[in-house]
């Protein structure tokens, strides 16, 4: 690259957000940033760092309560923070392009998405009626969508995931802009998908000279794609530069910590695999007391044998109503699935999504009906299970987590009260007995017995997860399954609640059965892995085998999509 | 991937470390103990407390409570008595705003006349949330043929105009049980509307069931071990009350305006029943032009402030229960 | 798309059978409470050869369910009966209807077109007076009950400025129902103005409408085409619940002005205890309703793309 201008600088930007009649709260404070033509920069960072903000100063689409409150935005040069209505208009879309986050809630269901992507044409100048819709034709190909032609004319709700994205990416790249800002292009996306989409963009952005600021909170990724980066915490920037440099020698604390803790890139340290196997050692010798206590005792469900739980020939096929009430389709959402988790280990499932590992959990819980195949609890086939006690001691011994910490706990309910619900169903000790219970647990989880009193809606997203998993262990249960339950929060909190876990597993010999897309995770939480695709098993192995050596194409496409693998790290 | 070793950074992009004492780093996800703990309903009712038409709403209901309960701190005249050759006549002491045309006193009969109209408004509106949640509930929760049933039979009843089913009801009612006194008279009204109305409420629940009994909270206390009653008992329903709860609210001062209306075609409270539907459907009738107008405005001004304090108040809770519909 | 249609149409049976069972029970209670052929004659005593033809000639002296399916029979070919005074009640009921519908009609033009104009402008400028201005209005005008407003605006248009006649009586003109057509769709303007400004401000800051804007387009295009069309959906939506009130609340609109109409005669049928004229003209009333909505629902699938492939 030829030493040339800026084509975008960011000096010292400032934004804040009015929060009452005089108050600013600020959300950005003193980012500096480079773009030259051409080049490919990363802003990583968490949420609430302030990465979306910044990108939204750039063309003016501030949130409401918005402001840039100091500092210079320059765009060839020139600053466009205090620049006109019109100049913003002209600069939006032909110079400076956004690809927004979210493909479902940022296209119009109500228009084609063809008409979607010529407004952005005629908005621009760059054509007008039948040229246009040519050109729209030439876009969506262009952005890799198959049969652009009729997709044109389609509606946003007849597209998939990765489909919406790559029209979001012909929307934005339509005026071609010098600029390309991609806010978490992909981060709703199955693994494959965003590896392939984000392909097509580089090399797209790359042919077409375009520079990109792709924001992103997965700190592989970024490393992956760009060739500068710019770390940023709460507001700040707190380290920028090459991107391999800051991977391979992290100077900023907070850099440090992301680099440790992001499983794309920690999952290849041998000491987190070390680790694992420590926790998996404790864990299958505390539940070996376990078992036998099990064993001997009439009071809990179970032979006390040592495969806790068996699955076998699992299968679900879901009846759907066609489009006449006669017409039936049937759906195989699970087919002939069959594993075993072994005492104090724990087995991770991990498919994209439609693969139909939640709906596995969900029959194994009890949540829904078992069109064929049989569960094995610790001997006991749960299809078998009479009368309303042998049920309820079956719920007991087995627990879920669930994926969306602002859905898994009652908002009307106190902490106390949902973590005590188990106890109070299960009719278990007096009511000071269940609050020293209750304060147990929250230690265990390592939140203050404080929280107590508060409602879910006080806590952030991690918190609440620990809410969840001290209200799985309440009845004390052998087997914990977590659906996704790490799936929906920021890495550095991802990696809190995986140790939590590990140790939680360590210290009370749990098992757990570990519901994932994220075959990075997996690394450090799991013992053996399924691999499932369209409702079948593809792969079944130990995680050193799967990882070392996979067998089947799919588990390879999976690997090779995981962000960041790709890069070579120092000290591994 | 550019080469790290060989190429030099370019101007701006060199590699930068903001220093720690700037940036400071902060415990991941720790818990803010120093804020005082607030439910959902704490937090509803500090918006709600912020908002100053929860005040003027309330201000009205608080004098409205007083004006039924003890009406003679308001007006120290009869409503009752009446003097003919008082007909339309002009305000004088004790009587504020005059007479109307059989000589009762306006401003006693508005005071007392807040009783029979509120009282229809506040049973109508009790009635119908409990059948709309009931129906609702069922509806929403089990599915099914239960469901399409009580959809159904909803969409019928709401296919009938709410004002002529209700003419239709009390004018029969009015040939089979012609002298019903007081309670007689508001229950028929009462019954009437709630007969018919609650379609509205029950859709609205049934929406609220539907949303919330995917929710995961849901799952987890079914894996728990407690029965499918028991879960729409504690968690279902009480997270799908809010809306039922706005619109009852607000509906409560609809149906005071539709027991208005009804007394206005002479089928509403009987004019024996002090009611502000009565007193305005009657002055329109016998007032001309050149009377006293008072005899309309201030039990017309009375039902519509009245009406207005229960709408304000129904969306102010609707505001401050629901973040979506704030002004920020 | 067709089976959707076919599905609502299959849906409006059972609620045509249920509504008039429903009416026919009100209507029989009141046959029971009181002696409906000394109704129809007012004060003049009945020889009791002429009481037992009219019991026979209107079924008073069947149960309930067979009249209520002769009154089916009768409505699936258009025989509504004749009423007490003669004449076929279809008859009655086709020459109130023209003067309802327009009635209603320009109700419902009124309260649309101004409804959304203020809605969208207050939306648009979300906090500024107008909005505050319109949103107080709007309250006001839902508070106040229709008849008085009716009783204002009669006053002061017809007698105090003269510009409306006060009433409009037999001979019906567009002009003269333009204040009871005003009145009439008071209570619904207030609602769409309310609809409308929270759809329209919640529109401005969803997700596409930023998207709409990175791309470049002017602030009118994007509240045209994403803003606007976007917050219709939930006012078509209220439309077609909103003609069966301005049905019934046209029992009142007419009663003040003198208009005869549906909703007088109606109101008048019930009053005296017409039996078969009041089914008829509710019956018909709940079908129009009905129809509308069924209208309003295809509409609703038009708009938005997602209910057609549901």
């Amino acid at each position: 690259m030829n030493h040339q201008e800026p084509l975008l600088q960011i000096d010292d930007l400032h934004v804040g957000f009015k929060a009452g009649r005089k108050k600013i709260l600020p959300a950005v404070e003193g980012v500096n940033l480079v773009i030259y033509p051409g080049q490919t920069v990363a802003i990583v960072g968490e949420s609430g760092s302030g990465k979306s903000t910044t990108a939204h100063a750039v063309i003016d689409l501030l949130p409401g309560t918005g402001r840039v409150t100091g500092g210079r935005i320059l765009f060839e040069g020139t600053d466009i923070v205090a620049a006109d209505r019109r100049k913003i208009l002209a600069l939006r879309g032909s110079s400076i392009g956004l690809v927004p986050q979210d493909p479902m809630s940022n296209l119009n269901p109500l228009w084609r998405v063809g008409f979607q992507i010529k407004e952005a044409l005629i908005a621009n100048g760059v054509a007008h009626g039948k040229e246009a819709d040519r050109r729209v034709v030439e876009l969506l190909e262009e952005a890799g969508l198959p049969d652009a032609e009729r997709r044109a004319h389609q509606y946003p709700h007849e597209f998939s995931g990765g489909m919406r994205q790559r029209a979001l990416i012909a929307m934005g790249l339509a005026a071609r802009p010098k600029l390309l800002i991609a806010d978490e292009p992909t981060s709703a996306l199955d693994v494959t998908v965003q590896k392939q989409i984000l392909d097509h963009l580089d090399g797209l952005t790359a042919t077409l000279g375009v520079a990109v600021m792709l924001i992103t909170h997965d700190l592989g990724l970024a490393a992956e794609r760009a060739d500068h980066l710019v770390v940023m915490y709460r507001g700040r920037v707190v380290e920028s530069g090459p991107a391999l440099q800051i991977l391979q020698d992290p100077q900023h604390p907070y850099t440090q910590r992301l680099v440790s803790k992001a499983p794309s890139i920690a999952s290849q340290r041998l000491s987190s695999i070390k680790a694992r196997a420590q926790v998996k050692e404790q864990a299958v010798e505390q539940a070996a007391g376990a078992a036998a206590e099990v064993a001997g005792s009439a009071d809990q469900l179970g032979e006390g044998s040592g495969q806790i739980l068996a699955v076998e020939n699992l299968t679900k096929v879901f009846t759907l109503r066609g489009a006449r009430p006669w017409q039936k389709s049937h759906f195989t959402a699970v087919d002939q699935v069959s594993f075993g988790v072994q005492r104090g280990t724990t087995t991770a499932i991990v498919g994209e999504s439609g693969s139909g590992k939640s709906t596995v959990a969900r029959m194994i819980l009890g949540l829904l009906p078992i069109t064929e195949g049989r569960v094995i609890f610790d001997g006991v086939d749960i299809q078998q299970l009479v009368g309303h006690d042998q049920r309820l001691k079956f719920r007991r011994q087995l627990q879920p987590v669930f994926q969306n910490p602002y859905a898994s706990l009652d908002p009307l309910y106190s902490i106390y009260r949902s973590i005590e619900e188990p106890l109070r169903t299960h009719g278990v000790g007096t009511s000071k007995e269940r609050e020293a219970k209750v304060r147990d647990l929250l230690d265990k989880v390592s939140l203050p017995s404080t929280v107590m009193s508060r409602y879910p809606a006080e806590l952030s997203g991690g918190q609440r997860q620990r809410v969840a998993i001290a209200r799985a262990l309440a009845l004390d249960p052998e087997v914990v399954i977590c659906d996704e339950a790490v799936s929906a929060l920021d890495v550095l909190v991802q990696a809190q609640i995986l140790e939590l876990l590990n140790d939680l597993q360590a210290e009370l010999g749990l098992s757990y059965l570990f519901i994932t897309h994220d075959l990075a995770v997996v690394r450090q939480i799991a013992d053996n892995v399924l691999v499932m695709q369209d409702g079948r098993v593809v792969e079944q192995a130990s995680v050193s085998e799967v990882f070392d050596n996979p067998q089947q194409e799919y588990t390879r496409k999976l690997l090779d999509a995981i962000p960041g693998g790709s890069i070579p790290l120092a000290g591994v | 991937m550019p080469d790290i070793t060989s190429s030099t950074p370019l101007p701006g992009q060199e590699r930068f470390v903001a220093s720690v004492s700037d940036t400071p780093l902060r415990e991941v996800d720790a818990v803010d103990t120093s804020a005082p703990p607030e439910s959902q309903w704490k937090e509803a009712w500090k918006h709600l407390r912020s908002n100053p038409l929860f005040w003027v709403a309330s201000l009205v209901m608080v004098v409205l409570a007083v004006m039924i309960a003890v009406p003679s701190l308001f007006t120290s005249a009869d409503p009752q008595y009446a003097n003919l050759s008082d007909s339309l006549g002009p305000a004088r002491d004790g009587h504020p705003f005059g007479f109307n045309k059989q000589g009762y006193d306006v401003w006693a009969r508005t005071v007392y006349g807040a009783r029979a109209s509120v009282t229809v408004g506040l049973l109508a509106t009790l009635i119908v949330a409990l059948l709309g949640i009931i129906t609702g509930a069922v509806a929403g929760f089990f599915g099914g043929w239960l469901d399409t049933i009580v959809s159904r039979f909803s969409d019928i009843v709401f296919s009938i105009p709410l004002l002529l089913a209700c003419i239709s009801v009390i004018s029969a009612v009015n040939n089979l049980w012609p002298d019903r006194g007081y309670w007689g008279s508001i229950m028929v009204v009462v019954l009437a509307l709630g007969a018919f109305a609650w379609p509205q409420i029950t859709r609205q629940m049934r929406g609220a069931i539907l949303e919330v009994k995917n929710l995961e909270f849901v799952d987890a206390a079914t894996a728990i071990g407690a029965s499918r009653f028991t879960n729409l008992r504690r968690h279902i329903v009480p997270n799908a009350l809010a809306p039922v709860i706005v619109t009852s609210t607000i509906s409560l001062g609809v149906f005071i305006v539709s027991e208005a209306s009804l007394s206005f075609l002479g089928l509403g409270l009987p004019s024996t029943v002090v009611s502000w539907g009565n007193d305005i459907s009657q002055a329109q009738v016998l007032v001309r032009s050149g009377d006293n107008l008072d005899v309309l405005f201030v039990p017309a001004t009375a039902l519509a402030v009245t009406v207005l304090g229960f709408i304000l108040l129904g969306e102010a809770v609707r505001e401050a229960i629901d973040p979506k519909a704030r002004k920020s | 798309m067709w089976w959707y249609v076919a599905k609502r149409l299959l849906q409006t049976i059972p609620v045509i059978i249920g509504a008039t069972f429903i009416i026919s029970l009100m209507t029989y209670l009141r046959q029971i409470g009181g002696d409906p052929v000394a109704g129809m004659f007012g004060d003049r005593p009945v020889s009791d050869a002429v009481r037992v033809q009219i019991e026979q000639q209107y079924h008073f002296d069947e149960p309930f369910i067979i009249q209520w399916l002769l009154f089916l029979k009768g409505a699936v070919v258009g025989d509504f009966g004749t009423a007490f005074s003669g004449q076929p009640v279809l008859d009655l009921v086709k020459r109130a209807f023209p003067v309802t519908v327009t009635l209603a009609v320009m109700a419902l033009i009124f309260e649309m077109v101004l409804g959304i104009i203020v809605g969208t402008i207050a939306g648009l400028r979300r906090g500024r007076w107008f909005d505050q201005f319109s949103l107080v209005l709007s309250l006001a005008l839902i508070a106040i009950p229709i008849f008085v407003v009716g009783f204002v605006l009669q006053w002061l248009f017809g007698v105090e400025w003269k510009i409306f006649p006060a009433t409009v009586g037999g001979d019906w003109t567009i002009e003269k129902l333009i204040i009871p057509a005003i009145v009439l769709g008071t209570t619904s303007f207030a609602y769409i103005v309310r609809l409308t400004r929270g759809s329209v401000a919640e529109s401005l800051v969803s997700d596409h409408v930023r998207t709409a804007r990175a791309k470049g387009l002017s602030n009118g295009r994007v509240v045209r085409n994403h803003v606007l069309r976007n917050s219709l959906v939930p006012v078509v939506t209220f439309l077609g619940v909103d003609l069966g009130a301005l049905m019934a609340g046209a029992v009142i609109t007419e009663g003040i002005f003198n208009i005869p109409g549906v909703g007088n005669l109606a109101f008048r049928a019930i009053q005296q205890g017409q039996s078969p004229t009041v089914i008829s003209v509710i019956t018909i009333m709940v079908l129009v309703y009905v129809v509308t909505s069924l209208v309003v629902d295809l509409l609703y699938a038009a708009l938005d793309p997602r209910i057609r492939y549901a």
